[in-house]
């Protein structure tokens, strides 16, 4: 016999049966707040940064003005830099020495902090993460306030290959729980609120 | 030659041998390393406390969590293969290993095919419950850790002493010591900023080279096919998405059914392991990237015999988040070594003696079962309970500690006697008045660390003799 068909013999033998799934339904004490402020505070309270823009300003203007002088790679509906190159997909190593990625999120989630993107958005998997700083531009109306409320949002927002939530820059703590930013991937993580 | 290539990382020694109580006295010589350990713990449970405080439906989670597990658990015949048919659709190929192994050996050949020698892998207890690192390591496959505190422990050529904080028995002197001998920082450097520095530019490179990253899982879709990781240093997706080969290893009880369902255990998941309202990285993987193998190993390693078991059938909701060592008083002033198994605490004394009920038989007894790890379980496992249940499976089996079963069984004989119980509490007092020593000594582990209270001049049944005769 395989060990699948050992695996699901023995499962089923030994399974209790008729536990019903309970109903994901968040009950009515849950905390309501601002989810612009939420997000604010959290986010910064986990080493990450929001900057709203001002009126009038772009999104470019904004992000140059963080950055600096810094090589910003875009690949964000909402502003022009330098562009993905053609063969990063099939060898994102070339990416080590990004400084900055510029990114779109679908939405934000206020109660902890984080954005959701996919790789349909941001194009190279890797990217995210081997640059070394992370620039994303988050609607200031794709905010929700719970992760179920994310979840109906992933869902609604259609297929994809990779996605994931980002909540700030990589972190350890793992020496004497003294917390260092940047990890493995990106030492500070920028979101742009905008509209 | 760079430093690099001079690198010998030592062979993990292994898992230390001896009873729980035995190796947490070796650990509790050393008071003020002791203290230190048990306060450090305890500050991550305050600020578990602090998440879960500012969430009023805290307990609803927790309720809905366990409630979602248990469907799985009734399930689980169905949801693997529906886990199964959508990740073949996704295009990854499944694996199934019925213990560590088949495990070890799917991971090899896979390994083996590829023509691979050199491997990163982001942390995984069931790698670590299934000994593949040394598996790998005896078939001459370099392994490389990558997260921090896991890669600190491999090059002390230890194992993690607890599942989320896996160097949290090391001082950070100690650690400027190590990463001095092995990534040449200078010596006497012990900053933690700057040694975390040192180790993202050697692990780095180690990212850039590799052609095979192995993860873990944290939970797995049964409708999507899509499994999630969930990291707060990125080790996990600076490994994979740098690959030609990921393989991800999951023990079968990892499933949930729907995708909605994440929203429910990311909110628990690191509120409950380090206060953090989320991990920094939740990633979503559904189909390999262009190019890319994806593999998923499902692993039973006695879960089955775990989910037949009526007692201890809940300990498969466990989603390793570590509040239950945390919080445990043993576990804070035992270190997770003393555990002599890959997951250590409360949760690990129940999981461990169903892989193998006699060498782990010591580990149900290191509790003091009051109960707080059962508080704070984010899935509402019934820990303290099992343990207890363990305790009566383990002595039934013949496999409780020798003394203690010696001493139960004069404790019920002399329990069954009235008159022999009667004279035995007399002449107790009477020793322990008149010729303390006796009782007071090395020998008496109840004196260890413990100044006993002076005895009473008459026992309760002599008081209430006298007492109500005169009432």
């Amino acid at each position: 016999m395989s060990s699948k068909d050992l695996i699901l013999q023995r499962v089923q033998a030994a399974a209790p049966k008729g536990r019903t799934l309970p109903v994901v339904e968040q009950p009515a004490n849950a905390a309501a707040f601002d989810v612009v402020h939420k997000f604010t505070e959290v986010l910064n309270a986990i080493g990450g940064k929001v900057v709203l823009l001002l009126q009038g300003q772009t999104v470019a203007e904004a992000v140059r003005e963080v950055y600096g002088e810094a090589a910003i790679l875009s690949v964000s509906q909402h502003a022009t830099f330098d562009t993905l190159p053609d063969d990063a997909a099939a060898n994102p190593h070339m990416l080590q020495n990004i400084e900055v990625a510029l990114m779109d999120a679908q939405f934000g989630v206020a109660e902890n902090g984080a954005v959701w993107l996919t790789e349909n958005e941001y194009k190279v998997r890797a990217l995210p993460f081997i640059c070394t700083h992370l620039a994303v531009v988050l609607k200031r109306d794709a905010l929700v306030p719970y992760m179920h409320h994310a979840y109906q949002r992933v869902n609604a927002g259609g297929d994809y290959d990779f996605g994931l939530f980002i909540a700030g820059p990589s972190k350890t703590a793992d020496i004497e729980q003294s917390l260092v930013l940047g990890a493995h991937g990106p030492k500070t993580m920028t979101v742009f609120l905008v509209g | 030659m760079s430093v690099e290539e001079q690198m010998i990382v030592p062979e993990r020694k292994h898992l230390p041998t001896g009873e729980h109580a035995q190796l947490a006295e070796m650990f509790n010589r050393d008071e003020d390393r002791v203290n230190w350990h048990d306060e450090t713990l305890w500050w991550i449970r305050q600020k578990r406390d602090k998440a879960a405080w500012q969430i009023p439906e805290w307990e609803w989670l927790r309720q809905t969590a366990s409630g979602i597990k248990d469907y799985v658990l009734d399930n689980l015949h169905t949801l693997l293969q529906q886990f199964e048919a959508q990740a073949i659709a996704n295009g990854a190929t499944v694996h199934w290993a019925a213990d560590a192994e088949e495990h070890n050996r799917i991971v090899h050949s896979i390994l083996q095919q590829q023509g691979v020698a050199r491997v990163v892998k982001s942390k995984s207890m069931l790698t670590e419950e299934c000994g593949l690192n040394e598996y790998l390591h005896e078939h001459g496959i370099d392994v490389t850790d990558t997260d921090l505190g896991e890669r600190i422990v491999q090059l002390a050529g230890e194992a993690p002493s607890h599942i989320v904080l896996p160097c949290i028995h090391w001082k950070k002197e100690e650690i400027g010591e190590l990463f001095h001998k092995y990534l040449g920082t200078p010596e006497g450097n012990a900053d933690p900023q700057y040694l975390t520095g040192a180790a993202r530019m050697h692990l780095r490179e180690k990212f850039l080279t590799r052609k095979v990253a192995i993860t873990g899982v944290n939970f797995a879709v049964a409708e999507t096919g899509e499994f999630v990781v969930c990291t707060n240093e990125g080790n996990a997706d600076m490994g994979t998405h740098l690959a030609d080969v990921h393989i991800a290893c999951m023990g079968i009880e990892k499933l949930i059914q729907k995708r909605e369902h994440l929203g429910v255990f990311l909110r628990l998941l690191a509120r409950s392991a380090t206060g953090q309202p989320t991990t920094t990285y939740n990633s979503h993987f559904r189909r390999p990237g262009p190019g890319q193998q994806l593999h998923i190993v499902l692993v039973d390693n006695g879960r089955s015999k775990q989910l037949a078991s009526d007692d201890f059938r809940n300990s498969l909701k466990c989603i390793r988040c570590g509040a239950c060592m945390n919080t445990c008083p043993v576990y804070r002033r035992s270190g997770g070594h003393s555990y002599h198994y890959a997951i250590t605490g409360p949760i690990g004394a129940i999981l461990a003696p169903n892989l193998d009920m006699k060498k782990h038989a010591d580990l149900p007894f290191a509790s003091t079962l009051c109960g707080s790890c059962s508080n704070v379980c984010p899935v509402e496992i019934d820990i303290h309970d099992q343990l207890y249940k363990w305790r009566q499976v383990l002595s039934q089996e013949g496999y409780a500690p020798k003394a203690k079963a010696v001493a139960m069984r004069g404790a019920a004989w002399v329990l069954s006697k009235p008159a022999l119980y009667k004279l035995g509490g007399k002449v107790a007092r009477l020793v322990l008045k008149y010729v303390p020593w006796l009782a007071a000594n090395g020998l008496n582990p109840w004196y260890k660390q413990r100044e006993m209270p002076a005895p009473p001049r008459q026992s309760f049944g002599e008081w209430y003799a006298k007492n109500h005769k005169q009432s």
